[in-house]
């Protein structure tokens, strides 16, 4: 008799022993299997009537080397080429200013005037049917956002410039030798670039094991022929999103934004988002 | 259908918890038992075998039954997960692959407890066996 109850006793011990074994070590858990969700957001309300400040210096900048390299003196092109992971931090530096819903408005700030008015003698040039804005142009905010050496340099490079400056605030007469104007837009808008094949982002493993979602927002710029010419990134997001993000894009091929029926060189914003379900 | 499922599953997998809880005790009963028996007490082998192989059948019907058991609980999730599949209409790859995983762990629950049952029923039998030969020495047979 007393056989049985040590017999039980022990047993139950043991089988207790194992069932916490099986439910307490984090490896017999695994990861969770979960459907997840990659979802380009479109907007559908856009407003042609207000078009973005199209040019900004540093979209200028990284356009410069690819897109128009026989106007760019020498000197000038290896500035323009070599600057690019300041640019980047100037991106992110203006980011936290934007708004979060002024989606493609990487400029959409008030800037001092004596700026403007250095921005817009510099550079100076500007397309005849390029919308206005009454406030602020790219290289203005960056100069106003960001002084010293680096400001003056982005101005210099867009004052020295030739090539089109397609919009510029506080007007100029349009000079010869201008290239097509870098339309700023947003995937979703009405001649924006659209996509041919679209990619999907991987969801990186890391972010789905630890259950985390993200949102990542590239700026393409994407070429007359609907060439993607340069990736952006405006927003990151950490456990790989931001690479998975670049990588689909990368994979992607496009249509590229229209004006008046002909296909121009554009930048677009293309908000991405990371989510599980 | 889901939440009938979910009942079978945990009845299932309790079931057999349950069966394993029987044969470890007894395995621990018989083993703690076989030490302290005195061989010298017994007149006939036969009361001897008897009192020597008592329950032992437990663990031996619990070591056959429970991958039948098991199995039981896989085609019943099996059923659950085509009849939802069925009514659904459209099920995506997915949800299919989860049930039949999770109508498989039975499978595995079942096998689980049939190994340690059987392995322990044969020890137990083997001692049994070496008992009996004590004893018919003891008594110069």
């Amino acid at each position: 008799m007393n056989d049985r109850i040590a017999g039980i006793i022990l047993s139950g011990a043991i089988h207790a022993a194992c069932l916490s074994l099986l439910f307490f070590l984090p490896a017999a858990k695994g990861v969770p299997i979960k459907t997840f969700h990659i979802r380009f957001e479109q907007r559908e309300t856009f407003s042609t009537e207000a078009p973005k400040p199209v040019t900004s210096a540093k979209g200028e900048k990284t356009a410069a080397p690819k897109g128009r390299r026989e106007a760019i003196p020498k000197a000038e092109e290896k500035r323009a080429m070599t600057p690019v992971a300041r640019e980047n931090e100037v991106v992110e530096e203006i980011n936290p200013v934007i708004p979060a819903d002024s989606g493609t408005a990487v400029v959409s700030l008030p800037n001092p005037e004596p700026q403007r008015v250095a921005v817009s003698g510099i550079a100076g040039s500007k397309t005849a049917e390029a919308p206005m804005n009454p406030v602020g142009s790219g290289a203005a905010v960056v100069s106003a956002l960001i002084p010293g050496p680096q400001g003056t340099a982005g101005l210099e490079i867009a004052g020295s410039k030739t090539s089109g400056v397609p919009l510029n605030p506080g007007g100029a007469s349009p000079r010869k030798g201008e290239g097509p104007p870098i339309v700023e837009t947003k995937f979703g808008e009405l001649d924006a670039p659209t996509f041919i094949h679209r990619a999907m982002p991987v969801y990186p493993r890391a972010a789905r094991r630890l259950e985390k979602e993200g949102r990542v927002v590239l700026k393409l710029l994407i070429d007359h022929a609907g060439n993607l010419r340069s990736v952006e990134v405006i927003e990151p997001a950490p456990f790989g999103f931001t690479e998975a993000a670049i990588e689909a894009v990368r994979k992607s091929t496009f249509v590229p934004a229209r004006r008046n029926g002909e296909g121009v060189s554009s930048w677009a914003v293309l908000p991405i988002r990371f989510r599980l379900e | 259908m889901g939440y009938l499922g979910s009942i079978i599953d945990y009845g299932v997998i309790g079931c057999l918890l349950l069966m394993s809880l029987i044969a470890l005790s007894i395995a621990i009963e018989r083993y703690l038992a076989y030490g302290r028996i005195e061989v010298k007490k017994f007149q006939d082998r036969r009361t001897l075998e008897f009192e020597l192989t008592r329950r032992l059948h437990l663990i031996a019907t619990i070591g056959s039954n429970a991958p039948y058991i098991g199995l039981l609980g896989t085609v019943l999730g099996i059923m659950s997960t085509f009849y939802t599949m069925g009514s659904e209409g459209f099920l995506d790859t997915g949800k299919i692959m989860i049930g039949l995983a999770l109508a498989l762990k039975a499978t595995a629950a079942g096998l689980l407890v049939a190994i340690p049952s059987i392995v322990f029923y044969n020890l137990l039998l083997r001692k049994v066996k070496g008992i009996v030969l004590r004893w018919e020495t003891g008594h110069g047979r």
